[in-house]
């Protein structure tokens, strides 16, 4: 894959390892026997390109390793591996300027959670911007006042307290924590798994006015893949810490060329009339600690040949903006 | 905060407390405004007053004349103040002294440096000097001087105005230094409140800090601080402040800090226990993600979070701080004797248990006793209200 | 004799359930009626707060204080199960309604092996051999999908990934053979292919035992697949039941009208999606009117008033005064 002329966030091989053995007993019984430390592989060597203005999902289920993902991407936690760049410059080097840190920020899941209950939403919003001197603080209320407009809320907010407010509009005033700092880059991790149907087809569209007012990137990490349909360009699919296919939304929906894809596709629940006919109960999702060998999704896959299990498949180009990680694609896709 | 207050007031018995423990807390504020007396101002004690039982009325010692007499052939008059000292012979040997204080009732009159075989009619005298007590003397008193008026005789009076009932009274008894009971324990309340609460109080800012520091950086910072804290549990509280004031020596500041030294652990365990489960929270990630400082995100950001279980276990530890003060008082190693603390006062009356005189010791115990109770349940009470699977 | 024919398995005829807080009365079900069938999935669908859990609950009386039945009847099999004894209660627990819960770790102990976790709930009300209570847990394993369930009935709860733990907590209520069987949100904390593969299960397992199934959802895409029948609920009352395909097909309520319009799926991708604006009222104190009438764009004089039910066909009933037109398509 060659860097495209206005990606904003390039990832190439990027890994997170995080070891399951620590302590000194663990240390000394691995060296007197030689065993290697245990460790999971939670992100596994994933490549991929963010292109300014684009909206990017990132799906997948439980253990494949998105929300690891999101954590490096907005500089939560670092890399084990592989190069992450913004704009051409590595993603360490723009984390050690707390300015340009501040273009990349996250919106996260839970709305109860991710808002500190003991602060008044002025300062929820408002305390980043005001410590790096972004806004002069006499200007902090006005500045807040105008953020809580944009996202739908009235300047009645700025004194209250998280809880008395509801799920959605909580999840408002995370968004308006986060466009405070004046992003370019926004990760939502499950920013609208915790909302109900009708509160989160106003985040949808809440986020999808804000993209468009504000020219933002966006990284989209979902589950569900309704949402990923509705509101991004290209997605990734991860399974087990890795990407198996990446495609523009439509063609993934329409061709999906991996059979991962395939079945997520078939088990997406949809609204309709008729009953479905299930697909035959296919096992269960392996624990990431102890992956299958070659491709991860042999054990469910029903393409698998011998093959599958020998090696790793590579993330094969196979058509403009499009791969997938999947020897027999072409019979599939 | 009156909703915070109704909701507390649902357990009858803890709003009684939280009543009583603000009273504690005025009289610690307000001792010097409302003690009777002053129990530090040693020079104001009498020992006529030591051991006095609950509810004695205070006595001010009367005045006292005194005066040389030099009498000539058994005669001589001496103004002594407002008195008037008056020798006159009655006969060969025998001479009538009368001491005319404006007509007040006399206590005792001591004559002193009378000659060796001089004596005094009704006196007593003392065993080894030449000193006559008269208790209530009838006028006059008459010395004998043996054979005859020695023509020249020489001698000191002394005549004492009898005691007078003062307006105060010793309400709980005097100690055995004739201290007003009520006085000490109200400063002994004061000096108890005010160590527990600053010791638990510091113990607090320290054990919290060393917490968060903990649960933050996590590794070896954590390794060292926990293991501390563990080595510091393994030995009782009890020794470890007397080891400390063994050192240190007494004062309240060393109390304090064997205080902090005692507690701070469970401060620390606390604080790291819930900062940890604080860390996890998705606002702390937004709070990192913003580049707020760590120190920032710290104070404010996590520990506003882990304040509510922090300030339960600061009331309880007030109390377990007061306890351990009394303690150490107790066993002497405490606060020196001029300000007596609760602890203090009951090791000066525990002497004084078995000859009956109750009220030395068991006044401050019971205060003490009431104090830490009261403080306690509240404590509890803060707990239940904190602890969200009662909550309803 | 009761006629089986013409008694529903289990009737909820307006109930009323109410918590009493500090602030007030929070009126968490009101005046809620349905029916349940033998071999029928009944789903109730609504958004949080919407009363559906609360409605399942009160049909076990799990309600705690400060909650409590305040009105209404419960027929299960005919018999009310709101006068009965807690020790009359507890018989129809477990062995002839079951429930399944969300999360499947709050039910499951985790301590103790999932063998004799199911045995528990069989030998609380049975009395069987040793042999006969092995091979009914068994069967109940096998038949939601769990491979080799003899060995795994020595296994612990922490052995078993989220679905297969999900699997046990309805084998757990299988065991018993219960009539009906109220299932609280039970895929909502799964993956999609393992949700998709548990939904399959339960049908068939109603369609072979021909006991009843609540199914509490706020999905209702999770819902137009398996349910029979749909109750939509909006802020503690009913607003619409009927049968899927005329809930899903042909939705009269404004509600449900726009909750359909207003999910991803129902939208042209990119385009803003159909949202319903506003949020819900406060269950505290609310009156008896339309609750819905504050964010719905058909209220008229009148919506404020107690709503009666406009029965459209024998399954089908909607509350509202002002519903809009059938669609043409449907």
């Amino acid at each position: 894959m060659t860097e495209a002329p206005n990606s904003l966030l390039a990832a190439r091989d990027v890994s997170k390892v995080f070891p399951l053995e620590r302590g000194l007993w663990s240390a000394m019984s691995r060296k007197m026997t030689g065993r290697p430390m245990r460790r999971v592989r939670a992100v596994d060597a994933v490549s991929f390109d963010v292109a300014e203005g684009e909206t990017v999902g990132v799906v997948g289920e439980s253990g494949c390793g998105k929300s690891t993902l999101a954590k490096m991407l907005a500089g939560l936690s670092h890399a084990n591996g592989g190069d992450l760049r913004l704009r051409g410059v590595p993603l360490a080097e723009v984390m050690a300027d707390p300015k340009q840190a501040l273009k990349v920020q996250m919106i996260f899941q839970d709305p109860q959670s991710s808002l500190n209950a003991r602060m008044k939403v002025v300062d929820i919003i408002g305390e980043a911007p005001v410590v790096h001197g972004l806004i002069p603080r006499s200007e902090k209320e006005a500045y807040v006042r105008d953020l809580l407009s944009k996202v739908g809320l009235g300047p009645e907010a700025l004194n209250r307290y998280p809880h008395q407010f509801s799920g959605g509009q909580r999840q408002r005033i995370g968004i308006a924590r986060a466009l405070a700092v004046k992003p370019e880059l926004l990760i939502c991790d499950e920013s609208v798994a915790a909302l109900d149907v009708s509160v989160q087809a106003q985040i949808i569209n809440l986020l999808m006015d804000l993209r468009r007012d504000l020219g933002l990137t966006m990284l989209f990490i979902s589950h569900d893949l309704s949402v990923i349909r509705h509101i991004c360009d290209r997605v990734v699919v991860m399974y087990l810490g890795r990407v198996v296919e990446i495609a523009p939304t439509d063609q993934l929906f329409s061709s999906p060329c991996h059979p991962y894809t395939r079945m997520l596709l078939e088990g997406m629940p949809r609204i309709s009339t008729e009953r479905r006919t299930f697909l035959e109960v296919k096992g269960e999702i392996p624990s990431p600690l102890d992956p299958p060998p070659g491709c991860h999704f042999n054990p469910r896959c029903q393409f698998k040949t011998d093959e599958c299990l020998a090696s790793r498949p590579p993330l094969d180009h196979i058509a403009p903006s499009r791969s997938a990680a999947c020897i027999r694609w072409r019979e599939i896709g | 905060m009156t909703g915070f207050l109704r909701e507390f007031a649902e357990s009858r018995i803890a709003a009684f407390c939280l009543v009583l423990t603000l009273l504690f807390a005025g009289c610690a504020v307000l001792a010097p405004v409302i003690s009777p007396m002053n129990p530090y101002n040693l020079s104001a004690f009498s020992l006529d007053d030591a051991r006095l039982p609950p509810g004695s009325i205070r006595m001010e010692r009367g005045g006292t004349f005194t005066a040389t007499l030099s009498a000539q052939e058994g005669v001589a008059e001496q103004e002594a103040g407002e008195a008037v000292i008056r020798l006159v012979e009655e006969a060969p040997g025998r001479m009538s002294l009368t001491v005319d204080a404006g007509g007040a009732e006399l206590e005792a009159v001591r004559i002193q440096g009378l000659p060796r075989d001089a004596s005094v009619e009704g006196a007593r005298r003392h065993p080894i000097r030449s000193e006559w007590t008269v208790t209530n003397p009838s006028q006059p008193i008459v010395i004998e001087t043996g054979s005859m008026t020695p023509a020249v005789l020489n001698f000191t009076v002394e005549a004492d105005l009898p005691a007078t009932a003062t307006g105060t009274a010793f309400a709980l008894g005097t100690d055995s230094y004739g201290r007003d009971m009520l006085s000490a324990i109200i400063y002994g309340i004061r000096i108890s409140f005010i160590v527990g609460a600053i010791g638990a109080l510091g113990s607090m800012i320290v054990g919290s800090s060393l917490g968060l520091a903990a649960a933050w950086f996590g590794g070896k910072v954590d390794a060292v601080i926990m293991r501390m804290a563990d080595f510091q549990l393994s030995i009782p509280s009890l020794m470890v402040g007397l080891l400390t004031l063994t050192i240190l020596g007494k004062g309240v500041d060393k109390i304090l800090i064997a205080i902090i030294l005692i507690q701070w652990t469970v401060f620390a365990r606390t604080a790291r226990s819930v900062a940890l489960a604080e860390l996890r929270s998705d606002y702390v990630d937004a709070a990192r993600g913003l580049r707020l400082s760590p120190v920032r995100i710290n104070l404010r950001h996590i520990l506003p979070n882990c304040l509510p279980p922090l300030l339960v276990i600061l009331t309880i530890n007030i109390a377990s701080a007061i306890t351990l003060e009394a303690s150490l008082s107790f066993l002497g190693v405490g606060l020196p004797l001029t300000q007596p603390s609760l602890g203090m006062l009951i090791a000066s009356g525990y002497e004084y248990m078995f000859s009956n005189l109750y009220w030395i010791a068991i006044f401050p115990g019971v205060v003490l006793m009431l104090m830490v109770v009261s403080i306690n349940v509240v404590g509890d009470r803060l707990r239940d209200m904190f602890n969200p699977q009662l909550k309803r | 004799m009761k006629d089986m024919q013409n008694v529903p398995l289990l009737e909820v005829d307006g109930l009323n359930t109410s918590f009493n807080t500090r602030a007030g009365v929070v009126r968490s079900v009101r005046n809620v009626s349905f029916e349940v069938g033998r071999g029928e999935v009944l789903g109730i669908v609504g958004e949080s707060g919407s009363g559906k859990s609360v409605t399942g609950l009160s049909i076990l009386r799990l309600i705690d204080p400060p909650g409590k039945i305040v009105s209404g009847a419960i027929r299960f099999d005919g018999e009310d199960l709101i006068p009965l004894s807690e020790r009359q209660m507890r018989k129809v627990r477990g062995a002839r309604i079951a429930m399944v819960f969300q999360n499947p770790m709050m039910t499951l102990n985790p301590v103790q092996k999932i063998g004799d976790q199911i045995a528990e709930a069989l030998t609380e009300h049975e009395r069987l051999s040793a042999q006969e209570v092995r091979a009914r847990c068994i069967a109940a394993l096998e038949a939601v999908g769990i491979p080799s369930p003899e060995e795994r009935l020595n296994a612990y709860p922490h052995e078993f990934s989220g679905g297969m733990r999900q699997r046990i907590v309805i084998a757990t209520a299988l065991v018993t053979r219960p009539d009906l069987i109220i299932a609280d949100e039970p895929t909502t904390a799964l993956d999609v292919t393992i949700q998709a593969q548990i939904i399959h299960q339960m049908r068939q397992l109603i369609d072979q035992t021909g006991a009843g199934l609540i199914w509490i959802s706020h999905d209702l895409a999770t819902l137009s697949e398996l349910a029979d029948r749909i109750v939509v609920m909006y802020a503690g009352t009913v607003v619409e039941t009927g049968t899927t395909a005329e809930i899903i097909g042909n939705p009269r309520h404004p509600y449900t009208r726009r909750l359909l319009a207003s999910v991803p799926s129902a939208n042209e991708p990119g385009q803003p999606l159909r949202q319903i604006p506003g949020i819900m009222p406060s269950l505290l104190d609310i009156g008896d009117g339309c609750p819905f009438a504050s964010r719905c764009d058909r209220r008229i004089e009148g919506c404020e008033r107690p709503i009666p039910a406009e029965r459209l066909s024998p399954s089908r009933s909607v509350w509202c005064i002002n519903m809009p037109e059938e669609r043409e398509d449907a």
